[in-house]
């Protein structure tokens, strides 16, 4: 028996990304569980001692696992640039940028939509999404979100922000409901999209579509 | 037929004149069009040791009229000496290469960098992020940030993206202010009577509980390519100053939360702190003064 075909979403439980069990989300107990049955290729997944309120936990700590991995990647890149300080040249913000993006690039090359925000965690941020939109709030953010719908902007994942359209504002009580982010990255709604971006690099690092109701 | 047409179309033209000349206080005196720039009179007193500033916002088009109303600034500056300038966001608007930064700020504004004046950046949905580290927009590396002149604390807000983490840092920030004055800047405006934007309300849902918990006493944003002077709003006065290189022409709508407005030429505004009053000018691109007056704390 191998390694379940989908992901799991119990607390604790590894999870699979781009095929590939990444060990360090093992919590003791699943180690434990693995050890006792003998390594057999069995994985268990300890679904029985954990409630199903706990998904929610899990799938914001398999995100944060992602972009704790992203960031790590980003800080290599930038470590391997000249430090960049305020400055009064222009030519050196946009040097600086650019290599950072291309360098991000071209190390996780292989990524696709989805590298981040999986299939189970995008349907947990859709449904974030959808909780922090209901009642009085879906008027206020309806409205401030009529500015992120723009006809033929094209959002590629791995690639920069085009460099000449608006970045929308996204609404602070979105923010609010969504799972924090490091500074070096943020969410931005682009038409119904969710885009997460590298701040510095000015790169979409991964988007949602569909992620608003 | 043909004459109640016609009827009809005259009838039209003269509600659209009315509509945007008569009420709600939009000022159309001039227009951009059939007015030349002239030196703007000051309407300030000039106080001695007073906090004195200007404000532009929406000013990054790099086309002919911003750099007329950078010039129309250098004029009020001989009068109204400020010592810097707070910048309401689309600091730099369309492309962002070094060219973009010469052409939409640098050169526009050479006379009054090279006079030493010190300009105060927030971020717009234009902006880059990486904007906070140009040296000149004195931004610290920082999305938001704040600084003292005198007896007001100024809060740069970053509106593009107010996350829990910021709201904390404004809490914070103004709780901790004993400045007479706390003045917050930001390009998304809380109130606004502009037809292409209008007020973000879920912006003011989320700000304006702690400004007016922590004493907030003015709101400058942009955003919205016209000038608008709002009714105090919960007791914090709202500007609206959009307009110092972008404009969108006859886009105010009349309301009675309205004080007066502005929006057949692009405009910047003189602010000046003196004890418990703040004074304030609007000025056109061609040098009318198209609003002014005082506020009392």
């Amino acid at each position: 028996m191998g390694p379940p075909p989908v992901e799991c979403h119990h607390y604790g439980c590894a999870v699979h990304l781009n095929g590939v069990l990444r060990p360090r989300t093992l919590s003791p107990l699943v180690v434990l569980g693995f050890f006792f049955l003998g390594g057999a290729g069995c994985f268990p997944c300890p679904a029985p001692q954990n409630p199903p309120s706990n998904r929610h936990a899990v799938l914001v700590e398999d995100f944060q696992n992602r972009v704790a991995q992203y960031i790590k990647l980003h800080k290599q890149v930038a470590a391997s640039l000249p430090a960049l300080k305020s400055t009064a040249s222009a030519q050196e913000l946009a040097q600086h940028q650019r290599l950072l993006a291309q360098g991000i690039s071209a190390a996780r090359i292989q990524a696709k939509q989805g590298a981040i925000f999986s299939p189970a965690i995008s349907a947990e941020f859709r449904r974030l999404i959808r909780m922090a939109m209901q009642g009085s709030n879906a008027g206020r953010i309806r409205a401030s979100l009529k500015e992120a719908v723009k006809p033929g902007l094209r959002i590629r994942v791995n690639n920069p922000y085009p460099e000449t359209a608006a970045l929308p504002s996204t609404p602070p009580t979105l923010l609010l409901n969504l799972p924090k982010l490091p500074p070096e990255l943020d969410y931005h709604l682009v038409g119904r999209d969710l885009v997460l971006r590298d701040v510095a690099a000015d790169l979409a690092v991964d988007l949602i579509p569909a992620a608003i109701p | 037929m043909r004459r109640h047409s016609l009827l009809l179309l005259v009838a039209s033209l003269i509600l659209a004149q009315c509509s945007s000349a008569c009420g709600g206080g939009v000022n159309t005196t001039t227009s951009q069009s059939d007015s030349h720039p002239s030196e703007p009179s000051i309407a300030l007193p000039v106080k001695a040791n007073s906090v004195r500033f200007a404000v532009i916002g929406d000013s990054g088009s790099g086309d002919q009229y911003q750099y007329e109303v950078a010039h129309e600034m250098e004029m009020a500056r001989q009068e109204f000496p400020f010592a810097f300038v707070i910048m309401l966001g689309d600091n730099i608007t369309g492309g962002h290469t070094p060219r973009d930064f010469q052409r939409k700020f640098e050169d526009p504004y050479k006379g009054l960098l090279d006079a030493g004046v010190k300009f105060y950046a927030s971020l717009g949905n234009h902006d880059r992020t990486n904007e906070s580290l140009y040296k000149p927009f004195n931004m610290g590396g920082k999305r938001y940030y704040s600084f003292k002149r005198g007896n007001v604390r100024f809060l740069a807000l970053d509106s593009n993206y107010m996350d829990p983490g910021q709201l904390d840092w404004i809490k914070k920030q103004l709780q901790s202010s004993d400045s007479a004055w706390k003045i917050c800047f930001f390009h998304h405006p809380l109130y606004s009577n502009g037809k292409t934007h209008g007020s973000d309300l879920d912006l003011r849902h989320r700000l304006e509980p702690i400004f007016t918990q922590y004493g907030v006493n003015v709101v400058f944003s942009g955003h919205d390519h016209v000038y608008e002077r709002l009714k105090p709003q919960k007791g914090i006065t709202y500007f609206v100053e959009g307009s110092s290189g972008h404009l969108r022409y006859h886009d105010l709508r009349r309301s009675p939360e309205m004080a007066a407005g502005f929006d057949t030429d692009r405009a910047f505004m003189l602010v000046e702190v003196a004890g418990n009053q703040l004074y304030f000018q609007a000025i056109s691109r061609t040098g009318q003064t198209v609003d002014s007056g005082v506020l009392t704390r």
